[in-house]
């Protein structure tokens, strides 16, 4: 062996040691020539348990559709609102040659705020009137990485079906909102939840960064995502829940370990 | 035997030398041990070492046990001094040139506890005249915000003023604030449902303020003395002192007249006449000289002038506020004074980035209220309230409301369980079954 590439030898050996162990355990049939008893041109890689995702995206329930009148668009206006979430995937079983499946679990919350108008119709008032709503979903996903890994095209089309359960609350001002007959403005609205989307695989922009990341802290893979959502939580149908079922575009980030 | 004499007597000198050496060449070797304090005239749940104006007010006075013991500590001086690094004695001097330590309390060695009204805690380092007493000594407190203090239990050899102990702990450390917080300004108010919705501009220069309290009353006339409608009387201004003009420069002399030359008339000449006639001449005509001018008198001085009159007193501040709105006046909400009695609470807001906020909804909607805000610091001083706004609150309607008139059924909690349309919950929860069949086979 000469010096050189016994130093190098060595050097690697002690990143390994220092800072790779679980990339170390996995590699265990690595040696001074370059690991074996892998395929040749595959990574090595920590397993792959689980897939967290942040999610940002626009959100607008569907109140108005179920009663006469627009109450939601009259109170809070029609302009774009916002929802943030975040989803955790135990990728529990992986398809050779076709990607993996997971049950998931998901969270996300918004919040509408606006002044009230004055109940003599002479304007808005100081005072606000709120409606949050905190939309969760329990979903089977399916995560075709087989473009990625087979055909070396860094898109990932993903699709989940589950059932979606939203808590929901309304205040004006410090109080809870309550109806005119003392209703509390408060319940809960349940219905399927679906969602389509396609991840861009973000370790193809920096090889060196992405098993980097996988010898320190085991993430395999790194993505942005752009999906279509649509949680219909309108209590299959049911005039006595209310809509907060959406249907729109979320973009996020996404991580697998 | 010579030698030996002389032994001794060196012997002696230098035990001489020894008990005449100085006295502060000593450390202290006396200890002196004191407790944290009990107060009197003070609620038992406060923390002991954090004061506010109301202690000052109620003229709390804390309680030490101490103890002196060892050397010729019990006979010296014994002294409470609040300040900082008071312990050197530099810094107890009355010569010292910049003040950092103030003498509190003078007292006994020989005693086992002494007893500290907070007021004298924390008087000024260096004052002027007679010091303020009773409740104007709480007045008399520089800075804002928490303060921070020490006091030294110091005894000490009066003569050469070192010191005789050695205390333990070295000092108590006191935070106190007596100075109540001013109100916010610019308080203005927008109706809401059973609520006004504040605005305000926060109070500058306070570190420590911890909440806003809100405090509402009726609309109603003000008290006859409401002092906001005029400011208290300005000062006379000091009278004027005449001095008088100063005397004017003593007129000059004119210079006397140049007298006149009389220079007579020539004299006729006596030709004689013809015999028989004796004409004679004509006379000569005295013409004289012109009269000199008098001397004309000096000018007198010119009379000094008055002196310039006192200036007028500086007129009164103007009331803060409810001359500037007639209609927003209040018979219990007074700016400027305390919160009074009766005055309904309308909640708090905490202060933290805080420009405004609304009340609690205890109000009657279509009714109209004044408000006023005053300040509370972190150690429960309230300050005074501020200026009034006005505002009537109104019925509102709110997004729950307006889908329940628009039919909507929705509500009534989380726990309110309302059926599927359609069975689809059963159409779901198949889902669900089959989902998990097909994961089961799947293993």
């Amino acid at each position: 062996m000469s010096g050189g590439l016994g130093r190098l030898f060595a050097a690697l050996t002690t990143t390994a040691c220092i800072l790779l162990p679980s990339l170390a355990a996995d590699a265990q049939g690595v040696d001074e020539f370059g690991g074996y008893g892998q395929r040749r041109g595959v990574r090595t890689e920590s397993k792959q348990d689980a897939a967290f995702e942040l999610r940002l995206g626009r959100y607008l329930p569907e109140v108005d559709s179920e009663v006469s009148g627009s109450p939601f668009a009259d109170t809070f206006g029609s302009s774009n609102r916002y929802i943030f979430g975040a989803e955790v995937d135990w990728q529990v079983l992986r398809i050779p040659h076709f990607g993996t499946l997971a049950p998931g679990f998901g969270w996300g919350y918004t919040k509408f705020t606006a002044k009230a108008p004055f109940a003599n119709g002479s304007g808005l008032s100081a005072t606000s009137t709120r409606l949050t709503i905190m939309p969760m979903y329990l979903v089977g996903v399916a995560r075709a990485d087989v473009i990625a890994k087979d055909f070396k095209v860094p898109l990932v089309p993903y699709a989940k079906l589950g059932i979606g359960y939203g808590l929901w609350w309304s205040s004006d001002g410090q109080r809870s909102a309550t109806a005119p007959d003392g209703k509390k403005g408060r319940g809960a609205s349940y219905g399927l939840t679906y969602a389509l989307g396609a991840m861009f695989l973000l370790d193809v922009l920096d090889e060196d960064d992405a098993v980097s990341a996988d010898g320190i802290v085991g993430i395999n893979n790194s993505y942005i995502f752009a999906e279509w959502f649509r949680p219909q939580l309108d209590g299959f149908g049911s005039n006595k829940v209310l809509d907060i079922g959406s249907s729109s575009w979320l973009l996020g980030i996404a991580l697998e370990m | 035997m010579r030698f030996f004499r002389l032994f001794v007597a060196t012997l002696w000198l230098a035990a001489l030398g020894i008990a005449a050496s100085p006295a502060h060449a000593a450390e202290p070797t006396g200890i002196l041990t004191f407790s944290p304090p009990t107060w009197k005239h003070r609620a038992a749940d406060r923390l002991i070492n954090i004061l506010n104006r109301k202690d000052c007010l109620d003229d709390a006075t804390a309680s030490f046990s101490y103890s002196v013991k060892g050397g010729a500590a019990p006979n010296g001086t014994f002294e409470v001094w609040s300040g900082a690094a008071c312990d050197v004695p530099a810094n107890r001097s009355a010569t010292a040139v910049t003040k950092s330590c103030v003498l509190v309390k003078a007292g006994s060695a020989l005693e086992t506890r002494i007893e500290l009204p907070f007021r004298d805690m924390i008087k000024p380092y260096s004052t002027t005249g007679t010091e303020p007493a009773g409740e104007e000594a709480c007045d008399s407190v520089a800075g804002a915000g928490l303060q921070t203090r020490n006091l030294f239990f110091v005894v000490y050899n009066a003569q050469d003023q070192t010191s005789l102990v050695t205390s333990a702990p070295a000092s108590w450390a006191f935070k106190y604030d007596v100075t109540a917080p001013p109100p916010p300004t610019n308080v203005g108010a927008n109706p809401g449902d059973k609520t006004l919705v504040t605005t305000f501009t926060a109070p500058t220069g306070e570190s420590n303020l911890l909440h806003y309290h809100l405090y509402c009353s009726p609309v109603g006339p003000a008290p006859a003395t409401n002092g906001g409608d005029a400011g208290a009387a300005g000062a006379d201004g000091t009278a004027g002192t005449d001095t008088g003009g100063t005397a004017g420069t003593a007129g000059t002399n004119a210079t006397a007249g140049t007298a006149g030359t009389d220079t007579g008339g020539t004299a006729g000449t006596d030709t004689g006449g013809t015999a028989g006639t004796n004409t004679g001449g004509t006379a000569g005509t005295d013409t004289g000289g012109t009269p000199g001018a008098e001397a004309t008198s000096g000018t007198g001085g010119v009379a000094g002038t008055s002196g310039t009159a006192g200036t007028a007193g500086t007129a009164g501040t103007a009331g803060t506020s409810a001359a500037l709105d007639p209609n927003c006046t209040s018979s219990l909400l007074i700016p400027g004074e305390k919160v009074p009695a009766g005055a309904i609470d309308c909640g708090q807001l905490t202060v933290q980035g805080t420009s405004g906020g609304e009340t609690k909804p205890v109000l009657e909607n279509d009714n109209p209220y004044a408000i006023a805000i005053a300040t509370e610091d972190d150690v429960n001083n309230v300050g005074v309230l501020s200026s009034l706004a006005c505002g009537t609150p109104k019925d509102v309607t709110g997004f729950f409301e307006a889908y329940n008139k628009a039919g909507g059924a929705a509500g009534g909690g989380y726990c309110t369980f309302a059926p599927a349309h359609h069975n689809a919950l059963a159409i779901g929860l198949a889902l669900m079954l089959g989902a998990c069949a097909f994961w089961r086979r799947r293993k």
